[in-house]
């Protein structure tokens, strides 16, 4: 099926009976957990992420309580329940090194997509002669057990030589995969790295 | 008021104060503690004032003078432990901030507060307002201010003020209007299922309406698919917004505002669904404060236009508020840019375009805003609000004023999205509409422009609908949708004023002030019809007072220099459309109220709609005087009085004015408990400095109490802070007619 017939089936369904995108229960953009700019997705039907979007990445992962919600909606805030996998309450950011030489990145939110199989999250991050642009992508199916949550990211315009640190949380707590299958510290090339919380 | 009458007037206070109230002529003036309008809730030992509460107090003093000159203030206080906010001396309006040096332990210290200068012949406010809602561990003594005049005994310490006694107030002259206009129609198209509380409105094409909700849905429909009756085909086309405030599209891209950024919907693969949220821009910093909204937007050459209003959960305690909160914003819609336009704003629920490409912006009363305001959005401006150190980088200490203040509980309560009336709207085109989610309806301003300066009116226009209006968009043809909202947590109170109207205008006659335009010697009002022949050309036919208002960083504000005008003369045009009011007393930085009688009549015999103007003063035209003509001698021949004047309609006004949004005379749910069968009704209350309950009497004491100290004792079910103090804004003799009123209304107008 190309895109062309995919237009065409789409014209056909009336929208109220498509899932619209943004479902809250899937992906909620209300605040999480008292950070003002952050959103929740949910992996598979008990694992939510909390993403700080100031900072280009996950502060929390947990796991709904059995057969209750892993997300309380109170007014226009939300918070996590559950148990916690991971959390990061630094304030610690992404870092660029080039030549020996570590530089701090400002993080620009650029926005997210949900698409039918996983949700898009997208960064640009400037430093001091430049900016990356970082996207990471949520499988909404659940990760296979082994990796209890499963992530993918990417950069684009990493020079020869250049890496991109995650903050230091991530860098301890998460298994990074290179699409070499190597394991890595780092973002390098354009490649896919796949972030997985062993 | 001619100038000798002024001078008059001037010389008959100065002499009675000074022999009054100033012991000896000297240059100086000692305003003691003991002689301010109101302790509010904190208390006296001995002469000193102990200020423990900033919430509510009210400590000034109205002084005046022979003749201007420069005067410099001093404090005796005494403050043994540092405090961490600022107080705020305002002297005839003017700011500025005392950081309050720490006294040694029982001594009294003498500081310079500033410099500032006196004008003549006008009552002028001096104020000292202690930080909002701050509770000190240890109060702050305050004896008196000290005023260090040049000339002796040309300042003197008058008595408050006498509020000019205003006409009997009746729908549409003094109290709100209470039907639909007689040239609009409308169509309520709510859903009873469904509960919108709308918050962005833009047509996409030329037929089909886009709303957001509050809820953070985007819903579609289609204007030829409206039934006649049944419920509307409203279909939800997105879904997942944070709290949109403000919708826009342009050349087919759609704009949101949400809770902290501005987004755009996309929807790439053209399925109807938007599937990427980009986020434009969200270059500025937030809190998790539920207050803090961007409110908008308006597109003008590719850049969006929107305003973010500041925290309110911060205002009983430390006030800070994050940086850049309360401005004007400019995005890029490509790149992103973001600029800080303007700063000051505090809940600019309103933005929309004015009149020759300007940019409005609707704001609230509360804290530093002492009245609502319709604002002309200017680069570089500040429009008052602040919090503390650090400043809003826009900050200074001259704030713009507003194009036209908007009396609070008179003709606004929390205004919403103004918007341009199109050429289809006949005489009113041109002219700017905007909603309240408050008081309701739709009010009506009329804009002119003196040496680039914008000013105006403002007019009441309509009430009756059932929607509280805080979103618009017109289709093409000029039928104007409206959407309510309304916050709170009564669900039937939400559901019932939220929801969507049509609106039509119907160019049925209607005979009504259509503007009002300032000249070098007066005020013009323009009729919608011409006057009946003979009628318009008395003086007396026209109650005008002016008055400035005064912003407290605590809440609110007060008018001051309230007074009747002096109504030299009134012309009317040969067309009979228009009277020109001859107001010598005029001053820039004022409101003028025109009051017009019922009996005024339109040639062909239609009665007035409504009878009220406030025209906000800025710029007044130096060579632009109005015709003054001497009237017909038979116009002059008055049968009857023109206005009715009673003592017990002051607290009937005042109810209406300050209470009447929140509080029912008849069981209805609004926002605070009803009124009805209070008066002598036994009410659980709760201490919020205890978290006891106990229950009291509704006595008049008790009612006085909640006026000047709303957090004192609790209604149970009601939360800290909901209710404004509006003790702090009333002089002692308005709060004794407020409360009579509402002592007697809530025995006699149960439902």
């Amino acid at each position: 099926m190309n895109r062309r017939h995919i237009l065409i089936l789409a014209a056909a369904v009336p929208l109220a009976a498509r899932a619209l995108p943004f479902d809250p229960n899937v992906i909620s953009r209300l605040s999480l957990d008292g950070k003002p700019r952050s959103l929740a997705i949910r992996q598979g039907a008990e694992v939510w992420l909390g993403y700080d979007l100031e900072r280009a990445t996950v502060f929390k992962t947990w796991q709904a309580p059995v057969g209750k919600p892993g997300l309380i909606k109170a007014g226009f805030a939300t918070r996590s329940a559950g148990e916690a996998w991971f959390t990061d309450q630094t304030d610690d950011s992404w870092q660029l090194r080039r030549g020996g030489q570590t530089l701090p990145v400002k993080v620009r939110y650029l926005g997210c997509s949900h698409r039918e199989k996983h949700i898009e999250l997208t960064w640009e991050l400037l430093h001091e002669t430049g900016a990356l642009k970082l996207h990471e992508r949520i499988p909404l199916a659940a990760a296979p057990a082994a990796d209890r949550v499963a992530r993918e990211l990417r950069v684009e315009s990493l020079a020869d030589g250049e890496e991109l640190l995650p903050p230091a949380a991530m860098r301890k707590a998460w298994k990074i995969t290179h699409e070499s299958k190597a394991t890595a510290t780092s973002l390098t090339g354009t490649a896919p790295h796949r972030f997985t919380l062993p | 008021m001619n100038h000798a009458f002024h001078r008059f007037l001037a010389l008959t206070l100065w002499i009675s104060a000074t022999t009054s109230l100033a012991a000896e002529l000297s240059p100086g003036l000692d305003l003691p503690a003991t002689m301010i309008f109101s302790k509010g809730p904190n208390e006296y030992a001995g002469d000193a004032l102990e200020i423990t509460k900033g919430r509510g107090s009210n400590i000034g003093w109205y002084v005046q003078a022979g003749k201007q000159e420069e005067v410099e203030v001093f404090i005796e206080y005494a403050c043994e432990k540092p405090l961490d906010q600022a107080y705020q001396l305002s002297f005839d309006g003017k700011d500025s901030f005392w950081e309050v040096p720490v006294t040694q332990k029982g001594e009294w210290a003498r500081a310079k507060l500033g410099t500032f200068q006196m004008r003549a012949g006008l009552p002028v406010l001096v104020m000292l307002v202690p930080p909002s809602n701050r509770k000190y561990d240890h109060p702050l003594r305050f004896r008196k201010l000290v005023l260090r005049g040049r000339t002796a005994g040309n300042l003197a310490l008058i008595s408050i003020p006498a509020e000019p006694a205003a006409p009997v107030a009746t729908p549409g002259f003094g109290q709100k209007l209470d039907a639909l206009h007689p040239a609009l129609e409308m169509s309520d198209l709510r859903d009873e299922s469904l509960t919108m509380r709308i918050s962005g409105m833009a047509m996409r094409g030329k037929r089909e309406l886009l709303f957001t909700t509050w809820d953070g849905d985007l819903f579609s429909l289609d204007l030829d698919a409206i039934p006649a009756k049944g419920p509307q085909p409203f279909r939800r086309i997105a879904q997942g917004l944070s709290e949109p405030m403000g919708l826009v599209i342009a050349d087919g891209r759609i704009f949101v505002t949400e809770k902290n950024e501005a987004t755009e919907l996309i929807d790439a693969d053209g399925d109807g669904a938007f599937e990427t949220y980009r986020c434009v821009s969200h270059d500025w910093p937030c809190t998790m404060d539920s207050h803090e909204y961007l409110f908008g937007a308006v597109m003008q050459d590719s850049h969006l236009y929107f305003s973010s209003s500041v925290a309110m959960g911060t205002r009983g305690g430390d006030n800070r508020q994050a940086p850049l909160r309360g401005s004007a914003v400019k995005v890029h819609v490509d790149t992103g840019k973001t600029e800080i336009v303007a700063g000051g704003l505090r809940t600019p629920d309103g933005i929309g375009l004015g009149p020759r490409g300007s940019i409005l912006i609707t704001d609230n009363q509360g804290e530093w805003l002492p009245a609502d305001k319709l604002i002309h959005l200017q680069p570089g401006a500040h429009y008052q609000f602040r919090s503390r150190a650090p400043w809003h980088p826009l900050d200074h200490m001259e704030p713009t004023p507003p194009a036209v203040w908007l009396p609070h509980g008179e003709i606004a309560n929390s205004p919403t999205a103004p918007f341009l009336l199109p050429s289809s709207w006949g005489p009113y085109a041109g002219h700017v509409l905007f909603g309240d989610a408050t008081f309701g309806g739709l009010q009506r301003a009329f804009l002119e422009e003196v040496d680039g300066v914008m000013q105006g009116a403002v007019f009441p226009f309509s009430q009756g609908f059932r929607h509280l209006f805080h979103r618009f968009e017109f289709t093409p043809e000029g039928e104007l949708f409206a959407g309510g909202i309304a916050r709170g947590s009564d669900k039937e109170f939400i559901h019932r004023v939220s929801g969507l109207t049509l609106i039509r205008y119907t160019g049925k006659a209607v005979f009504e002030p259509l503007a009002a335009r300032l000249k070098s010697n007066g005020l013009e009002v323009e009729f919608t019809q011409p006057l009946k022949d003979g009628s318009g050309w008395s003086p007396a036919g026209y109650h005008v007072t002016q008055w400035g208002y005064q912003g407290t960083q605590t809440y609110g504000g007060q008018k001051v220099r309230h007074r009747l005008a002096e109504v030299r003369s009134a012309t009317v045009s040969a067309d009979r459309r228009r009277v020109f009011l001859e107001l010598p007393g005029i001053i820039t930085g004022e409101v003028v109220h025109v009051r017009l009688p019922q009996s005024l009549t339109s040639e062909s015999g239609l009665p007035l709609w409504a009878g009220d103007v406030w025209f906000t003063v800025n710029r007044i035209p130096k060579d632009r005087p109005g015709e003054v003509r001497p009237a017909p001698p038979e116009a002059l021949a008055v049968t009857k009085p023109h206005f009715k004047f009673s003592k017990d309609d002051a607290g009937r006004v005042l109810y209406q004015n300050f209470c009447a949004a929140c509080h029912s005379l008849n069981d209805t749910k609004l926002v605070g408990p009803t009124f009805s069968g209070l008066a002598g009704s036994k009410k659980k209350v709760r201490d919020p400095a205890t978290g006891k309950t106990s229950e009291v009497k509704a006595t008049a004491d008790y009612l006085r109490q909640s006026i000047l100290e709303p957090n004192a004792l609790l209604v149970e079910g009601y939360p800290e802070n909901l209710m404004p103090p509006i003790g702090a804004i009333l002089t002692p003799a308005q709060i004794d007619a407020l409360v009579d009123y509402i002592v007697k209304a809530s025995k006699t107008q149960k439902k």
